[in-house]
């Protein structure tokens, strides 16, 4: 204890302490400066400018407090439409993507290599492909009189059967999310698919052996032991799924413009044309900050809720 | 030894020369008498050569000017496309036509340096503003009033009743200079403008008999005898299936809905341009009228979805018979289709008028493209009268007659006279711009593009029966409301 005494902790700075592990902050500052340049600075800027009146003139820019919060839920009806539509949105995506994402990676997981190579391929090639292009085949497919799905579905005789009028698919309000939302889902499946299956090689054999031979069976397996340790990684998936789906844009600027009456108004669509439409960057900043604090709570409460047991 | 220094001797030459040369150059420039011819009148209608004495300055004096280079920044939508603009078969890409017409003013202002960047029509919206916010617009924009009046309520405009000799003004429509005033200031000088009305494809017409329904001696016709014709030529079964094609999924193109409530005398915007002025019983008759064309079939059922092109190409494919458009269409556009082969159904194509439901069909609209000089920190006097020179030329009486036959718009300035005089549809146009008018777009009035974008919600929404013709005018004015702030 004396010996202890004798040479007393230091107290360091926090200068000090960055200092001292300089060599590390170095490492990592390549990552950092486009990190502050490209995410950090915009995002408190963004903060900041949700306060102002603020168009393209900057000399004209205001201070004007809260009001572009009161006025996005008092006077603007369809940021309220866009709001409902995004988490209704989210309600149908995430969840279908999760589920089919997991499913797919079980039935795929005990094929060939090839086998398995090939779904992989296949279901990651939207990923890579890109959103517009996706877009624009999508419109085709969706198309009243020339589109793909129309074609098939009359072949099938489905019109025929239910007694209706061929479904303009983006042009009626009641099919127009779901259709989009369709088209989200075909291409958010790949990374998740990738995720579930290398999750699903980091599964010890001896867990599924020990449990056959207590007479488990598929299911009991799949419910006791797969799903719980593919939990870090639905987690992941969950939370990274919801963020994305969250900022859907380049659908509904290509495909609907958030029509038919505002049926798919996304905030994010609404933050673009209230920002680089009407030329209101304060309002539109407003409104990505508002998106923030919804999917940093809901993210909040996905890793509250799923995240307890999960060792990283 | 001596052959060793025989190189001094072309070396010293070359030296005495150049000396000369300079002491030539710099030496003061002295008078010289010179004999010159000159026509004098001596008396009438008679003219004599005499010789007469003047001083002319020797020609080694540096007598020109050497002026600052100026560099100017120019930004242009893509109109004038060779490909789909008359008269220059010789030019590849817009960017073509743009140098074209700078390098005529380079070629005699040669301290000028122009940077031309010609946009597309979706980016120009979007690099416009932020480069503006970004503190680096360009010098001078070519664009849309509709586009340029939001610049000039945010004040980033230059004032150029300031910088533009009067008398040059003095040669512009005072109607389209007065549409470009904004808060008292001119913000921009208009170059050209679009007229817009109906476009009918006749032959379908012509070969089910029913010519006569389309009223083309007069062009005058109520909302009553469009309907019967299009009715008529539905069920006529010569191919047409939805003969009224339209969109109402973007606000672009929109004067061919607005074109059914001026034609019921109704305005879209109030004359103090401080909102929509919908709330009237003839705005409500349009709506009305519009939706019974829909839910009867006589409208393309995806209006609430398809793009334009999707409308050009129902038109082009004889699915439909009457669409929104203008000399362009009829003079550019739809030939060009042909050339392409997407035009696959018979055509003759006409302009006409939009119907009416009082007694004279309304005016029409007119969109005028301007050019807009933005306000730059740290610009002289001097690059300000630079590039206003500039901007004259672009506008210029010679190069407004391009514009005009290239894309088959109207001139703004008296002097050009009538570029595409002798056209029919040119001819046409300009008598019931006389006989009727023009109405106003609000393409000036503040937050225009905002209340513009909110209206085709309502439309669409009406047409999915979703909301009444009077449930869909009420939103569109409380929209409007909204974001007048009140």
């Amino acid at each position: 204890m004396t010996v202890l005494a004798a040479y007393p902790e230091r107290r360091r700075t926090w200068w000090q302490k960055i200092w001292d592990a300089r060599a590390a902050y170095l490492f990592i500052l390549p990552a950092y400066i486009p990190f502050i340049v490209f995410v950090l600075y915009p995002l408190i800027n963004g903060l900041r400018l949700s306060f102002y009146e603020a168009g393209v003139n900057k000399a004209k820019w205001r201070f004007i407090g809260f009001d572009n919060f009161v006025r996005l839920f008092t006077r603007d009806d369809v940021f309220i439409i866009a709001l409902k539509n995004t988490f209704l949105f989210v309600l149908i995506v995430v969840p279908v993507v999760v589920v089919i994402s997991i499913f797919l990676a079980v039935i795929v997981f005990p094929l060939p290599r090839a086998a398995q190579s090939f779904v992989r391929m296949s279901f990651y090639m939207p990923v890579v492909s890109g959103g517009v292009v996706l877009a624009m085949v999508w419109i085709w497919i969706f198309n009243r009189d020339f589109g793909l799905l129309n074609y098939l579905l009359e072949i099938a005789g489905f019109y025929k059967l239910l007694g209706i009028p061929k479904i303009g698919w983006l042009a009626q309000t009641e099919t127009a999310l779901l259709s989009l939302a369709m088209v989200v889902i075909s291409w958010s499946i790949g990374q998740p698919l990738i995720l579930f299956l290398a999750a699903l090689g980091n599964i010890s054999e001896e867990l599924y052996d020990a449990a056959k031979i207590d007479g488990a069976s598929g299911w009991q397996i799949f419910w006791k032991i797969t799903l719980p340790l593919l939990r870090p990684t639905t987690l992941f998936v969950l939370v990274t799924t919801t963020i994305n789906v969250f900022q859907v844009f380049v659908v509904v600027l290509l495909m609907t413009l958030g029509g038919p009456a505002n049926a798919t108004q996304t905030i994010v669509y609404r933050i673009y044309e209230n920002a680089f439409v009407f030329y209101k960057y304060g309002y539109g900043a407003a409104m990505g900050v508002v998106l923030l604090l919804i999917v940093g709570s809901i993210a909040y409460f996905q890793f509250k809720l799923l995240g307890q047991e999960v060792e990283y | 030894m001596r052959g060793k220094w025989l190189w001094i001797i072309p070396v010293v030459g070359v030296a005495l020369l150049a000396l000369s040369l300079f002491i030539a150059a710099c030496a003061p420039a002295t008078p010289q008498i010179v004999e010159v011819t000159k026509e004098v009148v001596v008396e009438k209608e008679v003219v004599k050569t005499v010789v007469v004495e003047k001083e002319v300055p020797v020609l080694v004096t540096p007598t020109p000017e050497v002026k600052k280079p100026v560099k100017i920044e120019l930004w242009v939508d893509p109109r004038f496309d060779p490909q789909t603009a008359k008269g220059h078969p010789e030019l590849k890409t817009a960017l073509d036509y743009e140098k074209m017409v700078a390098n005529d003013y380079i070629k005699n202002n040669p301290h000028v340096s122009v940077e031309i960047q010609v946009l597309d029509w979706a980016d120009l919206p979007k690099k416009v503003p932020v480069a503006i916010a970004g503190g680096v617009p360009p010098d001078i924009l070519r664009d849309y009033l509709g586009r340029t009046s939001a610049y000039a309520y945010e004040g980033v405009t230059v004032n150029l009743e300031e910088v533009v000799p009067k008398e040059e003004l003095a040669d512009f429509l005072p109607g389209l200079l007065e549409l470009y005033t904004i808060n008292g200031h001119l913000h921009g000088l208009p170059i050209f403008y679009w007229v817009q009305n109906m476009v009918v494809n006749a032959a379908p017409f012509e070969k089910a008999g029913l010519l006569d329904m389309l009223s083309l001696d007069d062009h005058d016709w109520t909302f009553d005898e469009f309907y019967a014709a299009a009715k008529a030529i539905k069920e006529a079964n010569v191919g047409v299936e939805y003969p009224l094609v339209m969109q109402v999924a973007s606000e672009q193109g929109d004067y061919a809905v607005h074109a059914f409530i001026w034609g019921a005398g109704s305005n879209t915007w109030r004359d103090d341009c401080q909102g929509l002025d919908l709330d009237n019983p003839q705005a409500l008759a349009a709506m009305e009228f519009l939706n019974k064309l829909y839910k009867e079939g006589l409208i393309n059922p995806d209006v609430t979805t398809a793009g334009w092109q999707d409308v050009n190409n129902l038109f082009y494919a004889g699915k439909g018979v009457f669409m929104g458009g203008g000399i362009s269409t009829v003079n550019v556009s739809i030939p060009q289709a042909q050339k392409e082969g997407k035009v696959t159904a018979p055509m003759d194509a006409r302009l006409t008028l939009y119907p009416h439901l009082g007694d004279k069909p309304s005016g029409l609209p007119v969109g005028p493209t301007g050019l807009v000089m933005f306000q730059k920190q740290g610009r002289s006097d001097y690059e300000l009268q630079e590039i206003t020179k500039f901007l004259i030329h672009l506008s210029s009486e010679k190069w407004q007659r391009d514009y005009c036959i290239s894309s088959g718009q109207f001139p703004t300035r008296y002097s050009v006279g009538a570029p595409l005089a002798g056209d029919p549809n040119y001819e046409l146009t300009l008598e019931w711009i006389k006989k009727y008018g023009v109405v106003s777009m609000g393409l000036n009035c503040p937050h225009y593009y905002e209340v513009r974008t909110a209206m085709p919600a309502f439309f669409q929404a009406m047409f999915l029966g979703k909301m009444t013709p009077q449930e869909a005018i009420n939103g569109m004015m409380k929209a409007s409301k909204d974001i007048f702030g009140k």
